[in-house]
């Protein structure tokens, strides 16, 4: 069908000014990725001059039948990759007609964290590492594995190569550049231990902007997924057994913590983030407590306990940042299916903001 | 096949002027459109300088066997997406050797309407969204559902993402870049919420070129999906039960509808529509009463009502046009197998023309 690839691949800006804007949300289940697109006059390249829109939120689960628009504000926008040319990926939240977030709109209340003086001047820092697994159509069973039955125990895919070892290298791989083309700082890719699951790295990136590129970096990842045949799930235990579950491990600094004496600004951190466990653990994903369960990796959901190079525990710090006495730490309790928004945000609001 | 695309993608303006011309026009049930190439001497821009041409009408259903030429009589010209170079799209309409339009040419009373001066002085201009359905080839099922069963049911479709969510995207975005390289004014496209249903928008447009712009818009279309294996369906209501149907909602504004008081102007309008619902309903599509039964965002064939922001009224007007003051409104009654020729002229017919 290489007609029909020759069409989509068209390069438009022999024949016209004209662009094509694809406008991205967040669905009524919070983690349900909606697009549509719009033809504009022009290349734009700042989010305040792209023109609000609209879409039908009684569709999503947004908003009823009789009253059903929500409107679209541009936050952020990307390179195409898949229209390339000119065209863009533009990130939105959402709104009533009267200018009130609706809802699901996480990124308003993470967006006004940021913008705390007190937050603003700490730059906070996140990298954060989206864990996600590859399902076969129609029967959702992991990609690789047979059906009606399973591979060998973990211990090969982690990094593994090898086609009895790695399963989707296609999609990963081509979502990588995908991503570096968007302009989204995607800082690493790697094979997990459960073999047809896989992690790719976003950050470090600043404030709101962590959310926003994690956010398009799934968008290209489902996108990706659609076209290879293949399901994305963010659950963040998709097999029972003796089988990882899926992260979303968020690293973070702030300026304090990356500056001589940090070590210490960040054992306060970690004392504070341990007072609120309960408050966090609750915002951190769907399901988390099939994950969390102390073994393959992870901290029980109950305990709040950090250790340095410590996999099992909820918050680990690097080696690197013990020896220099500055640096980072990871917070690994988060699930694969978190909201960047919301997790960011709160773990700024806890550590900068909060008072015991 | 390298051999064949090499030769459907050769550049001819390498070796001669001369360009391929395809002319298409409807056939004999008012919704097949058929079309044949010809040769000419060099490249044409300007409708008027091509020449008539005919063809067998007898095997279209539009004229008997022993006097089977119809007359084609080119009306508007547009860059060809899948021969490209110099090479154009002609739409036609028919007309019989003593000059008459022949039964099916509806874009001959079209273009009298919107030649009428007060028509003319009013500038209306259209926004068409035109819905329509894919389906597996040979089994005619829709794209993306199992063979002898149904999909989960709606709600994850709508501007959907993913594998299991959005089916034929390589359809839509190829057939977005090609009109936009044709020249039609294709102002956006979204997945829809029955799954395998997708929408593209045209306009605005101005008079009679939204119904040429639309026609040929359906003609590329049904070229890409032959191209891809895929049946393409305008059924307003392809699959019985809790599944969406298929529309052309249609926005419509004049200038006095845009200018300042243009709201009252619009409920004025709304109100000479309501007048005439039957009519209206009437031309505006076969098949129609199986998708508009009150439920699945439609109003009841049989009632007639609007709302600002409700998608479950006959006529939709935005929230930005209630609040503004002037504007444009949606007539969310055509179904996706209207001709815009009829319906365009018939809302322009009865808003500026008819007298209760």
């Amino acid at each position: 069908m290489s007609l029909l690839s020759d069409l989509v691949n068209l390069n438009l800006s022999d024949c016209t000014e004209k662009i094509i804007a694809e406008y991205i949300w967040i669905g009524g289940s919070g983690m349900d990725l909606r697009s549509k697109a719009r033809t504009l006059s022009g290349p734009v390249s700042d989010p305040s001059k792209l023109p609000k829109w609209n879409y039908d939120g009684s569709s999503t689960g947004q908003a009823p039948g009789e009253d059903s628009e929500v409107i679209l504000y541009p936050q952020a926008i990307f390179k195409d990759p898949f229209r390339r040319g000119n065209n863009i990926l533009v990130m939105c939240d959402a709104y009533t007609p009267a200018g009130e977030p609706i809802p699901t709109n996480k990124r308003c209340a993470a967006a006004k964290i940021f913008r705390h003086p007190d937050v603003v001047a700490e730059e906070p820092w996140y990298g954060i590492e989206q864990e996600y697994t590859l399902l076969q159509k129609d029967v959702k069973w992991p990609i690789g594995w047979p059906l009606g039955g399973y591979p060998g125990p973990q211990g090969p895919y982690y990094c593994g190569v090898g086609v009895d070892k790695a399963f989707g290298r296609d999609i990963v791989d081509s979502h990588y550049k995908a991503c570096l083309y968007a302009g989204i700082n995607i800082s690493g890719i790697n094979g997990e231990v459960m073999p047809g699951q896989w992690e790719f790295q976003v950050g470090p990136a600043v404030g709101i902007s962590a959310g926003d590129e994690l956010w398009i970096a799934r968008y290209i990842l489902e996108r990706i997924t659609e076209i290879a045949g293949v399901v994305l799930s963010f659950d963040p235990k998709p097999i029972q057994g003796d089988w990882n579950g899926a992260g979303a491990h968020t690293n973070y600094s702030t300026k304090s913590m990356r500056c001589d004496g940090g070590y210490e600004v960040i054992k306060k951190a970690i004392q504070k983030l341990g007072q609120r466990h309960k408050e966090h653990i609750a915002a951190y994903g769907e399901g988390n407590e099939r994950r969390l369960t102390g073994r393959h990796e992870t901290a029980d959901i109950n305990t709040f306990l950090w250790g340095v190079a410590n996999r099992g525990a909820s918050i680990r710090v690097g080696r690197d940042t013990e020896k220099e006495g500055k640096g980072y730490f990871e917070d690994r309790r988060p699930a694969s299916n978190m909201d960047p928004y919301v997790v960011t945000s709160m773990i700024a609001e806890t550590t900068i903001v909060w008072k015991p």
